[in-house]
C-alpha cells in the first residue's frame, strides 16, 4: 500500500475528507488498471474491496455510512472520483450502491441486516438486474423471470442478460412475475450459485469487459420469502427508483471530468488550433458545475415520488448522458489523430460516455418517459 | 432462396424467405414478428425461443451446450424447443416450420 493510501483520511466524517479518502484511493489504484479492467475483463475485486474500505459503498445507507447521516449526493460525489479514472470501476460501484440502496428501502429488515453491511463494506459484492424491471415497467419489454408459488418461496425460471458486478456469491437484487397472475410482482434478493441460478458470459462489449457482466439463468430456482425485498412490490420499486438513476449520474460525471482533463492535456500543445472548435474545456467545466450542483440538489430527497419530481431526476439523467457523450466527442477533437490511436485514453473515454448513454434508462427510454410525463 | 414458415401466436402462417446463412431469428426480426433475439444471437438469452414443428426437428444441426442451457430457463419448452437464432437457413432446411411459443 502507496504511503498516501496509509494516510488517507478514510475513516473521518467529514465530507470533504471523506471524498479526499475515495479520490486518493482511486486515483492511487485505478490508473495503471483501468485498461485490462476495460478490454482484457480483469474484475477489479482487489480495488473495489478497497473502496469498500474507504467508506464508498454505504455513504447513502443510514445504518452504515461514516458520514453521520444518509447522504445520496455525496454516494455519487465518490462513484464521481472512481469513475473519472475508470468507468468500469464506477460502474461496479453504482451496481454496488444500488444493491445497498434497495435494501435500505425494504420493509425486511431482517434481510437488510443480513446483506447490507457485508455490501455496505466491500466484504459483499453485489449487482443489480433491474434493467428488465425498469423497461417492463415502462412498457418496453416483458417481464424474463416467471415464478410459481411453492412452499416457503417462489420456483423461478428464465434468463436475465447483461447484470453486473457478478461473480461467484455475489448478491443482486431482481423483479420476478406470477406465472399464474401476470399483476404479482415481487423484488428479490438471489445470490450467484445458489440452486439453479447460474451466471454464464457468452457476449462480449466493446469496453467495461471487467465489470462481471453475465446472463443469469434461472432454472427453477428456489426463492425463499425471507429473501424478498417486497411481495407484493407495491410502490416499492417506485421508492427506489430516482435514487437508483441519481447514482447513476456519478458514472456520467467522472466521464465528463476526465473528458475535460483530456481536453487541458491536448491544448497544452494544440491551444491554438484548438481555440476554433466551438466549445472548450472552460464551457464543459461550467456545465458540469451546473449539472452537478442540480444533482446535488435532487439527491437530498430521494425518495419522492411525485411526477414533477420524477421528472427532474430523469432530465438530469439525461443531461448527463447528453453532456457525456458531448464532452467525449470534443475531447477526440480537442486531440486530434492522437486521440484516434488505439489505446489512447480519448478512446476509452468515447466507448466509456456511449455507456453512460445506453444503460438503462438509456437516452431513449428517459426521452420515453419524459415524453409521457409530459403529456399528463 | 430459401424460406421459413413462422405460425405466429394467433395461428397465421407467415413464409419468410432469406439467403442461406441469415438466422431464423435475423428473418423473424425484419418481419416485426414477436422475436426479440436481444442478445443478438450470442446465446445469452433466450427471447428468440421458437418450436420447430416436430417433423423438422431432427434436420436441424445438434443443440450446443449453451443453446442446451438457455432452454433449460424457458417456462413453456416443449420438446422441439430451439433458439431461433441458431438455426440458419440452407437449401435443406427449404420450407422449415416453427411456431412461436404462447
Amino acid at each position: 500500500m502507496s504511503a498516501a493510501l496509509a494516510q488517507s483520511p478514510v475513516a473521518s466524517a467529514d465530507p470533504a475528507s471523506w471524498l479526499a479518502g475515495v479520490r486518493v484511493r482511486a486515483q492511487a489504484e485505478l490508473p495503471a488498471l483501468a485498461h485490462a479492467i476495460d478490454h482484457d475483463g480483469l474484475y477489479p475485486r482487489d480495488v473495489m474491496a478497497g473502496l469498500g474500505e474507504a467508506g464508498l459503498f454505504s455513504a447513502h445507507l443510514r445504518g452504515e455510512s461514516r458520514l453521520g447521516r444518509s447522504d445520496l449526493g455525496m454516494a455519487i460525489a465518490g462513484m464521481a472520483e472512481v469513475a473519472a479514472e475508470c468507468m468500469s470501476t464506477g460502474f461496479c460501484t453504482w451496481c454496488q450502491d444500488a444493491s445497498g440502496w434497495y435494501l435500505e428501502n425494504t420493509e425486511n429488515v431482517a434481510l437488510r441486516e443480513k446483506l447490507q453491511p457485508g455490501i455496505a463494506s466491500g466484504a459483499v459484492m453485489a449487482g443489480t438486474g433491474m434493467s428488465n424491471p425498469m423497461k417492463t415497467l415502462s412498457g418496453l419489454e416483458g417481464f424474463k423471470l416467471k415464478a410459481q408459488r411453492a412452499e416457503g418461496g417462489y420456483v423461478v425460471s428464465g434468463v436475465l442478460p447483461w447484470v453486473s458486478n457478478l461473480g461467484p456469491g455475489h448478491w443482486f437484487a431482481t423483479v420476478i412475475q406470477d406465472a399464474e397472475d401476470p399483476r404479482h410482482l415481487m423484488f428479490a434478493m438471489v445470490q450467484c450459485g445458489q440452486p439453479g441460478v447460474e451466471i454464464r458470459q457468452n457476449a462480449r462489449f466493446i469496453a467495461l469487459e471487467g465489470t462481471g457482466t453475465y446472463s443469469i439463468l434461472f432454472r427453477r430456482a428456489f426463492i425463499a420469502d425471507d429473501m424478498l425485498l417486497a411481495d407484493p412490490i407495491g410502490d416499492a420499486v417506485k421508492r427506489i427508483l430516482p435514487g437508483v438513476i441519481l447514482l447513476q449520474t456519478g458514472m456520467g460525471l467522472g466521464v465528463i471530468k476526465a473528458c475535460i482533463g483530456l481536453m487541458h492535456e491536448s491544448n497544452r500543445s494544440h491551444a491554438a488550433s484548438n481555440q476554433y472548435l466551438p466549445r472548450g474545456p472552460a464551457y464543459y467545466d461550467e456545465t458540469l458545475e451546473q449539472l452537478r450542483q442540480d444533482i446535488a440538489v435532487l439527491a437530498q430527497t430521494p425518495t419522492q415520488t411525485d411526477d414533477g419530481f420524477r421528472r427532474q431526476v430523469l432530465t438530469a439523467r439525461l443531461r448527463t448522458s447528453e453532456l457525456a457523450l458531448d464532452a467525449a466527442q470534443s475531447a477526440l477533437l480537442h486531440a486530434g489523430s492522437r486521440g484516434y490511436l488505439a489505446g489512447s485514453p480519448v478512446n476509452r473515454r468515447l466507448r466509456e460516455s456511449y455507456f453512460v448513454a445506453i444503460i438503462t434508462p438509456s437516452i431513449r427510454h428517459l426521452r420515453k418517459e419524459l415524453a409521457g410525463l409530459a403529456a399528463h | 432462396m430459401p424460406s421459413v414458415i413462422v405460425t405466429d401466436r394467433q395461428g397465421l402462417a407467415h413464409v419468410l424467405t432469406g439467403r442461406a446463412g441469415d438466422s431464423v431469428m435475423q428473418l423473424a426480426r425484419a418481419a416485426d414478428l414477436p422475436v426479440i433475439g436481444e442478445c443478438n444471437g450470442s446465446l445469452a438469452c433466450a427471447t428468440c425461443h421458437v418450436v420447430v414443428d416436430p417433423a423438422w426437428a431432427d434436420r436441424l444441426a445438434a443443440i450446443g451446450e449453451d443453446e442446451e442451457a438457455m432452454l433449460d430457463t424457458v417456462f413453456s419448452l416443449t420438446p422441439t424447443s430451439r433458439l431461433s437464432c441458431q438455426i440458419r437457413l440452407s437449401p435443406e432446411l427449404d420450407g422449415l416450420r416453427v411456431s412461436l411459443p404462447t
